[in-house]
Order: C-alpha cells, then structure tokens, then sequence
C-alpha cells in the first residue's frame, strides 16, 4: 500500500509538469487556512508577515483568502462536514494556486479535504510539528517547514532565570494531548540526572495555584498550555497562565510568543514573524512555477530569547544572567527613549545657550582686559605727556624757584649784617627770619608741585575739588605765564566744586588746554595776552569748565578734527595734547569741544559729571 | 662830587624778594626805592639823582627789556642792572646792547650785586660829571654872537681864515678878529681844544652853527 502510495506519487511528481500545469500559470490566489481562532495573535502576526512578506516578492497582485478554522475548539466529522460543503460553495469560482495550512491540525484537515476541494494544489504547511509533518506520507505537491520547539530551550532559559536550577515544574495540559510538545516526554529523560521535574500537569487549577505557590527557592515553572484544567474547566491557554503566574513564587518559562506579557517570565519562543516569511517565500517561489515537491521540507525552532522586564524585576533577576541576544519586552521607555526629540532639542538649546554664554564671557573678558589694557597705555602716554609739560614749564619754574631761594639768600646776608651792627637790628632780623621761613616753605610748595606733575595716576573715580585743581594749574603756569606776558585769571566761586573724577587727571586737562592756549598768543601783541579759567554749572549733574584765550583761533575745517591725535595748528605740536585731553575727559564721562571767539582766540570747554553728594 | 646820596631803585614785582633785597642794600649803606612795577617807576621819575636801577627781567605787564627802552626814549641815564631768575642768552644780549651795566642771576650773592651796584654808581657818577661838563661848554658856546658861531663852525671844519672871509662875504682881518673873541670865551688855548669842544658838543659835523644835542 505504502508502496503502491510512493509510486503514484512519484508517477505523479515524474508526469506533473507534462500534463497537469506545463505552461499554465497558477492562479494568483493564496489561501492560508489557519487552525487557530481569529484573534489568535501568533496567527496574525503569521498572516501579517505572510502577506508582506509575499507582495514585497511578487510585482503582480496577489489575493490572499484566510479561512481561521479555531480547531482547538471546533472538531470531528459533525463540524468538517459542513466545512467541507461551505468551503466547497465559498470557492467555488475562486481558483486557489496555493494554500497554507498553519498549524498541524489545519494541515491534517487541509489533507482530508483537499482531493475534493482542492485537488493537485500545492500545499505549504507552517507551525507544523514534527509528527505530524513525518508521521503519516504526505501527498505530492507538499512542502513547508516543521516547527520544533526543543525542551532544551526551556532548560537553558530556567538556568538563566534561576541560579543553581534544581527542579522544573511543569504546568500545562498532559504533553500527549499537546502535539507541539509530545516529544517532551523522551527529552525529559535526557536531563533526568540533574534536574527533577515536577509533573503539575492537567491538574485543576486550585490545587495547581497552590502548589506553584509553595515552590522551592532553587525551582522553575516551565508553562505550556492549558487549554482545559483537571477540573475540566476551558481556558484561553495566556489567561490560564495569568491565573497560573498570580500564584506563581518562582519565574515562568514559556515557549510560544502570545504567552509573553501574561505573567510568563520568558524563554525561547516560537515567534510568528520569521515562519511567516518562510512560507511566503515558498509561496512566491511556488507561483512562479517552481514545483512545491522541488522545495525541500525544512526544520527550524523558530525560536528567539524573550523576556518580561516587569516579571525579570519581580524575581529580581540580573538581564546578564539571560541568554545572549535576549529581547526585552516592557521596560518602560526611559526619559531617553520616550522623549527622545524633546530631550535633543531641548539639550542642543542648552548646548548652544551654553557655547553662546561661554563665547559671550570669553568676549567680556577679552573686552576687559582690552579695556585695561587701553586704560593702561593712555596712563601711561597722559604720564608720558605730562612729564613733557613738566619739561616745558621747568624753565619758569625754575625761575619761579629762584625767586624765594634769591630771596632767602638776601634776607640772609642782610641779617648777618644787621647782626654784626653795634646795637644789631634784633626787630629787623626777627622780620628777616620770618621771611626766610616763608620763603622757604614757597619753595617748597613749588618743588612739590612740579613733583605731582611727575607723578604717576591710575584711573580713580574720586571725589575731588574742581577748584582746586584750576588753582594748582593757576600756580603751576604763573611763572611760564609771566614769561610769556600772559595774564592768567580764574574765575572761582569760594566754594568747592566736586566732581568726579583723579585730580592729577583732571589737573592736566586744564594744562594742556592752557598750554595750548598759552602757544596760541606767542604772536599777539604782549599786552593782549589773557588767558582765562571759567566754571558753570550745566544743570544738576554736570559742570562745565571753559579755557579761553585771545590767540589766533583755531581754523574752521579743525574744529572738529582737532581732538584726533597727530593733529595740530602747531609748526613743532605733536598733535597728542588735546587727543589724550579728550580722552581723559571722556574716560571720566564728559564731553569736550571748541570754539572760536568772536573778536579772536579760542574757547575749550569740557564737561564733568558732579560728584552727587555736593555739600549744600 | 655831589651832596645828593645815590638812590637805589629796585623794580621787581615779587615782594619778599624785593624787601630781601632792600634790606641787604640798607644794611649796606644806600638809599633805597622800590617799585613793584616798571609802569610804578616810570610815574615816579627821578632820574635827576645820581643812583641806579635794579630791574627784575620778567614781570608782569611791562617787562625788564621794555622798561628799558622805554627809559631810554625818554632819556633816563640811570645805569640799569638786571636781575632775574631765569636769563637766557637772548635776553641778556639785548639787556647789554641797550646798555645795561650788568646782568646778575637769582639768587645773587651780596659781593656780586654789591660789586654791580658800585661799578654801576660809578658810572652813574661819571656819566652825571660828563653831562655836568658838557652844560658847562654849552653854557660857553651860549655866550658866542651869531656871527662869532658862525665863524666857529666853519673854524673847527678846518677852514682857512681866508676861505672863511670869502664864504661869509667879510674881510680876512674881521675873521681873525673873531676867532680871537671866539678861543678866549671858550676858554681854548688851542685850536685842537676848540675843535674837540665842537665834536663833543656835535657841532663839527653840522653845516650850520644851530645845536642840536
């Protein structure tokens, strides 16, 4: 019979191609005939990568029919009866060029219908289990791959998820009416010598929730299926195992992709996607003419390495510990993961408000010690200019020195003779002392000014005597003055005039400025020679200073331009004077500019801010 | 020479010097006046006194040069001592071209203006005898008649008595006769005397016998 079997199919196979469909495409219709109920989620994901998988493969459309059979639930001759004469007139002008049975029941029942319904179409089995695909001889134009889903997996996951593994107990329906796992019950003998195995199978569910309660700390459960309990109470196979899992005191290793995510702690499990994608590049294959005997009948685990992170947490299990390349479901997405754009974007505005805030200090910086540094090289050139002044002025005032030293040494000799008299002049030479007394402190008074003209000056915001200031500037010039028949007058109120600003400063703007004045009547008639000192008050806040001379005016087109270095009216200026004058001034927040005289000569004026605490 | 005692003035616009100064010429025996200006001094003339000026170089208003030769457009002899703090080389070629005796600087030890102010005296003193004599030969001359100037202009020209009969349109005999009257009221034992009397009165050099000093 056997025999007789093979050779028709060989004659079959040999003849196919002569006279069943040489040269007649198949039609372009794909019917998968699934085992499980319709919202089985393996065998969506089945037929979801199914189909992808296959219209990515074809150029051309291709109809996908699905018959869900839910066999677990719906079998014998009273329910394939009508199935048979149902399909039979739902087909009936819907030619099929290929079908995929899932599952070993679709495939066993897909075999008893087929030479009715869909006589010599070729057949692509998936999900099958190995007996069922080698048990009986399956009929020509068959292939398909075998789902074998070994109970060394589950081993190796109980290892991982419990250190020092003694036992495993196994719960789920008796293996014998589980095709998938009626191999089980050989392999079990292979890890006999070091694992004891705890047979809680097809107990009811009572007694089975107690007893996976009170498990030892070096136990595993290993979950199958359970599709009716000891009580013969039904159950959707993950719910059971919700139920089972609430009791549960040690990890569950589960082996089939639905089960994750019911409280299974995880495993090696038989996955949908890739057995979808074998099938459909049979199919693809198949539908552009290459005979289904021709494909060879492959055996794959299908399996990979899944873990419930929630159920890892509450046995406190180390992901290390998992097999390598383990998947891990349901961790929460960390802020990373959820918010990831936000969380860029709102890093990359720091970052950039943090680059912009460290360029802005670094440039603040840079500005300050730029601004020092300037501050410093005009101290030093205002020096620098004011040691020149010194220089210039030192003829006058060493004339203006000689003046009480000749003075000292008159009253001297006078008194010496005065002494030597017979009665000596004793009235006389007490009015000689005191003079000589006086003398000498105006030389010194002198000496001392000429001292502060040499001294060095940092930029100091002080409070400081305006007046004063025209009046040491007055004394300073007074012998130059006389030299140069000049008349020098100020015009100062009794009281002080604060402002803000370092005196030495101050006191060498109002020099240059009379200096330049003084130069600007070398050519005047001596007799109209004036130089003159005025303050006024601009406002509350500030003061203005005016240096007027009756020189020769400063020409039109200067005016402005006279305040930029390295320009003079001079033959021998420099043109630095009034630039460093201007840059005093600005630097101690006022403002300077010229003017000419009606009548001749020139008026410099420059503000001051007021010092704010001006005594009433 | 005199019975007038010499007066010192002191032009300087700085007082403790000027007092300094003062006392130290007291102290030393002479008269002194002081002025704190050269515009002070010339409201107060009194250079008809034998004496001298100290003049400060640089004052206010009119200086020490100007104030020199202001003095000299209006014929002030007093001799002219500068003193000053400060002279430069400039200043004090023009003090001595326009005739100051001397120019010291501040401070000034007591010998050396002492030393000045004497030499200065002296010069005042002789130049007090020169004016002195010349009044006296213009008192002389004074005393000639017109005719007899005339005679001795032309005489201290070197003319002859001829010549100057001719150009005066008299006789040789009437020339002599004035040249006589002209040596004995000059009180001239020679002609030589004579004619030095005309150089320094400046009349040799005029054409005609008017003065003119």
């Amino acid at each position: 019979m056997h025999f007789a079997c093979r050779l028709a199919t060989l004659l079959v196979v040999g003849l196919a191609p002569v006279n069943s469909w040489a040269g007649e495409p198949l039609p372009r219709s794909v019917l998968i005939f699934d085992q499980s109920e319709p919202n089985s989620p393996w065998g969506s994901v089945f037929r979801a990568a199914f189909r992808s998988s296959l219209s990515a493969a074809s150029a051309e459309p291709i109809a996908v029919y699905v018959e869900t059979l839910d066999l677990g639930r719906f079998k014998g001759p009273q329910y394939e009866e009508p199935l048979r004469t149902f399909l039979r007139e739902k087909y009936r002008g819907k030619p099929i060029g290929v079908i995929v049975p899932l599952g070993s029941a679709a495939l066993k029942l897909l075999l008893r219908l087929r030479g009715e319904l869909w006589s010599g179409v070729p057949v692509i089995f998936a999900a099958v289990d190995e007996a069922a695909a080698t048990q009986s001889i399956l009929p020509p134009e068959v292939t398909g791959s075998i789902l074998r889903l070994p109970l060394r997996n589950a081993v190796v996951a109980a290892r991982s998820l419990v250190p020092g593994l003694k036992r495993i107990a196994l719960v789920g329906a008796p293996f014998e009416r589980q095709p998938y796992f009626s191999h089980f019950k050989q392999e079990l003998q292979d890890f006999r010598g070091d694992l004891e195995f705890v047979d809680l199978l097809g107990l009811p569910m009572e007694e089975l929730r107690a007893r996976v309660a009170a498990l030892p700390d070096d136990a595993a459960i290993f979950y199958t299926a359970i599709y009716v309990d000891g009580a013969g109470i039904t159950y959707v196979p993950r719910e059971a195992l919700r139920t089972v899992a609430e009791a549960a005191n040690q990890p569950i290793v589960i082996n089939a992709e639905p089960q994750i995510g019911y409280g299974g702690t995880g495993g090696f499990l038989a996955v949908a996607d890739p057995v979808g994608q074998d099938a459909a590049r049979r199919a693809s294959r198949i539908l552009k003419g290459e005979r289904a005997s021709d494909i060879p009948i492959t055996m794959g685990d299908f399996a990979r390495p899944v873990f419930d992170w929630r159920q890892l947490q509450r046995f406190g299990i180390d992901e290390k510990r998992l097999p390598r390349g383990s998947e891990i479901r349901f961790r929460p997405p960390s802020m990373w993961e959820q918010y990831r754009t936000p969380v860029m974007t709102a890093l990359a505005v720091v970052l950039l408000q943090s680059a912009m805030i460290a360029w802005l200090l670094f440039e603040r910086n840079r500005r300050r010690v730029a601004e020092l540094e300037s501050r410093r090289r005009l101290m030093e050139i205002a020096h620098m200019n004011r040691s020149a002044t010194a220089g210039a002025l030192s003829a006058s005032i060493a004339h203006e020195l000689n003046q009480p030293l000749g003075a000292i040494l008159s009253n001297t000799e006078a008194a010496e003779m005065l002494l030597a008299q017979d009665p000596p002049s004793i009235d006389v030479v007490k009015e000689i002392l005191a003079d000589v007394r006086n003398a000498d402190l105006r030389a010194g008074e002198i000496i001392s000014r000429l001292r502060g003209l040499l001294t060095r000056a940092e930029f100091n915001l002080q409070n400081m005597d305006l007046n004063e200031a025209i009046h040491s500037v007055v004394q300073i010039l007074g012998a130059e003055a006389k030299e140069r028949s000049v008349v020098l007058t100020a015009d100062q109120g009794q009281r002080a005039l604060l402002v803000r600003g370092e005196p030495v400063h101050v006191q060498q703007v109002l020099l240059n400025l009379a200096m330049n004045g003084m130069d600007a009547m070398l050519n005047c008639v001596p007799g109209n020679r004036r130089l003159a000192f005025e303050t006024a008050l601009n406002g509350e806040s500030e003061v203005e200073v005016s240096v007027t001379d009756t020189g020769t005016g400063i020409p039109k087109d200067k005016l402005k331009s006279i305040f930029d270095p390295f320009v003079t009216t001079k033959q021998k200026g420099m043109g630095l004077g009034l630039s460093i004058v201007r840059t005093i001034v600005e630097t101690y927040g006022g403002r300077i500019w010229a003017e000419n005289r009606i009548g001749g000569g020139a008026v410099f004026r420059f503000t001051l801010p007021l010092a704010k605490a001006r005594p009433a | 020479m005199t019975l007038v005692a010499p007066v010192i003035h002191v032009v300087d616009d700085d007082a403790s010097f000027r007092t300094a100064i003062a006392r130290l010429l007291r102290a030393s025996g002479y008269q002194v006046a002081l002025y704190e200006s050269g515009d002070d001094l010339l409201q107060n003339p009194s250079s008809a006194e034998p004496g001298c000026i100290l003049l400060d170089l640089r004052m206010p208003g009119l200086g020490g040069l100007e104030l020199q030769d202001r003095l000299a457009k209006i014929g002030h002899t007093l001799p002219i001592v500068f003193l000053t703090g400060h002279g430069d080389i400039p200043a004090s070629v023009r003090a001595i071209k326009g005739g100051a005796e001397d120019f010291l600087a501040k401070p000034v030890s007591k010998k050396t203006l002492l030393d000045a102010v004497e030499r200065a005296l002296q010069r005042s003193e002789k130049a007090r005898e020169h004016r002195e004599r010349i009044g006296a030969l213009r008192t002389l001359v004074a005393t000639l008649t017109p005719r007899e100037r005339e005679v001795f202009a032309l005489v201290v020209r070197g003319k002859l008595n001829k010549q100057i009969a001719y150009e005066l349109g008299t006789s040789e005999r009437t020339v002599k006769a004035h040249r006589h009257s002209i040596m004995q009221k000059l009180q001239a034992r020679s002609l030589a005397e004579a004619v030095s009397i005309a150089e320094r009165l400046g009349i040799s050099a005029a054409p005609s016998g008017s003065e003119n000093t």
